[in-house]
């Protein structure tokens, strides 16, 4: 048989053979080894009413009230207000204990050196941040925030403060054209925290109670923030080189961002996460302005 | 009959070839239309299922689905039959200008003279002409074909192919879809509006096949529990429909085939013969008009000329 019969001799198998498994395919019950039927109700509770999952979340958190009440003595008392993406101010008042924000800062300091700090500090300061994630869960309910405009929401107030900049003893505010020490949000020159031991970063609830950090600092905040609040989409740190330096990031995995510019993807998973800019405060698009035109050697860290 | 009539195949155009060449193109074309059928049918089933989920109405939903079909069949066929050009071929030169051929076989010279023959000779020159013009049918199997023309093509099809797959999956894993969305009703509280409007059937009108309102919600509830197994489907789906085009686009035995080359020689044939008898009859027409006697009335002419004026 010469090449051009073989050519359409082939096509034609080729055609019958696919028509016979498409027909093949209901008769092989199939369902139940390529369908996974449990991930709809999950994805449309995540993208359109939140309600349930805050009320989930609300019981399993008033469980542990007694373990709270058996914390707190003197609180700080902090009140925020900010502007979100969507142009709406909202206001946040919480109290933080004094003890828990005592065991969060010496928890930073006594971080075991081959620890990821980011893991520890997040896993630490979940209980002493209980007043203000109820916070931002009210604020999601009665605003009928969607998880989008929640996401926002949390990341805009994260952003809020000026850029603090974060470093050890080593390296002192003051030298190599830092600002002098005063650990203070405010606008440019930006303010600088030193001795900030062992890894020039703030916890999460110390950053609710000073206000100070810069990049990774605000980004641990807005991603632990995120988890404690469980809105049903995954939020991780990412880290790698933008033209500044090394820097971190806030990354959320969404469906369908509208903000696809700087991504990574973890390849343990397949997840791809949209890298957000925690350190500016730029609404000007939904998922944040892409301030770098560097972008390499990013990774996700697992935080959990 | 010929399946392959389905498609505006004429075999009588091939009388000339030997016959397992004939066959062999018969075997292509109706082949070709059986695919073509078949793939009307998907589109039919796809789009019944479809309406099922609209309509919630068999009666309805099956002459959607039928309207479909024929819809999609006829317009692959065009995209098919269309694509069926003699590029490549030195057949192309006659075929675009059959004046090409006149001027070839000196047939322009025959002008004033053709009114001499029977209709039967000049049907014979016009056999000749093309039988000399057969003989010296050259092909160059590597002429390109337009771009444009095919990622149109190719673009309208996949798109089809894709909307038409996602009709088979729902209707391969309805249980499953089904049990999803029980899953989600279960999981929503019954004032929420997917709940009230999309998951609960209207009393006279029970759901059929999927237990929603919503084309969008089986999407959704298709993709999310197929994850990169709709990728696949949507794939196969995808070469099931692409098939006749590539085919049609590739085979040698189709694009520079003897049917093709046989049906263009027929068209050339046709208005060769017909100009020939376009000439004898000018000239017979025109002879009888110049010996016509036509009688001059004035009266009648100025009436004509003052009607007309009157009208103007």
């Amino acid at each position: 048989m010469n090449n051009e019969k073989r050519y359409f001799n082939f096509s034609q198998l080729l055609f019958w053979v696919l028509i016979v498994l498409l027909i093949a395919l209901p008769f092989l019950k199939l369902d139940e080894g390529l369908f996974n039927e449990s991930e709809l109700a999950r994805r449309y509770i995540v993208t359109d009413s939140l309600n349930r999952i805050a009320l989930e979340e609300k019981e399993e958190l008033e469980q542990d009230e007694n373990i709270q009440d058996s914390v707190s003595g003197i609180a700080i008392k902090r009140k925020w207000k900010w502007k979100s993406f969507d142009g709406k101010t909202y206001t946040l008042e919480f109290a933080i204990p004094q003890k828990a924000y005592d065991a969060a800062r010496q928890n930073r300091i006594d971080l075991p050196p081959n620890e990821n700090c980011w893991v520890g500090m997040y896993r630490h300061d979940r209980d002493g941040l209980k007043d203000m994630v109820d916070g931002y869960r009210n604020i999601i309910e009665e605003e009928k925030l969607n998880y989008r405009q929640a996401m926002q929401m949390v990341v805009s107030s994260a952003q809020n403060f000026n850029y603090t900049y974060i470093t050890i003893s080593q390296e002192p505010c003051g030298s190599g054209g830092r600002s002098s020490q005063d650990c203070k949000p405010k606008p440019f020159p930006y303010g600088c925290c030193d001795n900030v031991e062992p890894w020039a970063v703030y916890s999460p609830l110390e950053y609710a109670v000073n206000g100070t950090g810069d990049c990774d600092t605000k980004s641990l905040f807005a991603m632990a923030i995120l988890k404690y609040l469980n809105l049903g989409f995954d939020a991780e740190m990412l880290m790698g080189d933008v033209e500044a330096g090394h820097h971190a990031m806030l990354g959320v995995s969404v469906p369908n961002p509208p903000f696809r510019n700087l991504s990574v993807k973890d390849l343990r998973t397949g997840k791809r996460y949209y890298a957000w800019e925690c350190t500016v405060r730029d609404n000007s698009s939904e998922l944040g302005a892409p301030v770098w035109q560097m972008f390499k050697n990013w990774e996700v860290v697992t935080i959990n | 009959m010929q399946l392959s009539e389905q498609i505006g195949i004429d075999s009588d155009v091939m009388q000339k070839l030997p016959i397992d060449v004939v066959n062999r193109q018969m075997v292509i074309f109706n082949s070709i239309s059986l695919t073509l059928i078949v793939i009307g049918v998907i589109s039919s089933v796809s789009g019944t299922i479809y309406s099922l989920i609209i309509f919630h109405s068999w009666l309805i939903s099956i002459g959607v689905g039928i309207f479909i079909g024929a819809v999609v069949f006829n317009l692959y066929r065009l995209f098919l039959m269309t694509g069926l050009d003699l590029k490549g071929s030195s057949l192309a030169y006659y075929h675009m200008k059959h004046e090409n051929h006149y001027i070839e076989n000196n047939l322009y010279s025959l002008d004033g003279s053709a009114y001499q023959y029977a209709d039967e000779v000049l049907k014979g020159w016009a056999v000749e002409a093309k039988d000399k013009l057969r003989s010296k049918i050259n092909i160059n199997s590597s002429h390109p074909r337009n771009l444009f023309t095919v990622a149109v093509r190719v673009f309208v099809i996949a798109l089809l192919a894709v909307i038409f797959a996602s009709g088979l999956e729902i209707l391969i894993f309805s249980q499953s879809i089904n049990m999803a969305l029980s899953g989600l009703r279960q999981s929503l509280p019954t004032e929420d509006w997917t709940y009230k409007y999309i998951l609960t059937p209207n009393v006279d009108e029970p759901f059929i096949l999927i237990d929603a309102n919503s084309l969008l919600l089986t999407f959704d509830a298709l993709d999310s529990g197929l994850g990169n197994w709709k990728t696949l489907l949507d794939i196969i789906v995808f070469t099931i429909y692409m098939i006749p085009l590539i085919v049609i686009y590739r085979s040698k035995e189709i694009r520079h085939g003897a049917y093709v080359q046989e049906q263009a020689l027929h068209e050339i044939n046709k208005t060769t013969y017909h100009y020939l008898l376009t000439q004898k009859y000018c000239y017979v027409v025109f002879t009888e008009v110049k010996e016509m006697e036509i009688p001059f009335n004035k009266y009648e002419n100025r009436e004509i000329a003052v009607a007309e004026t009157i009208l103007a």
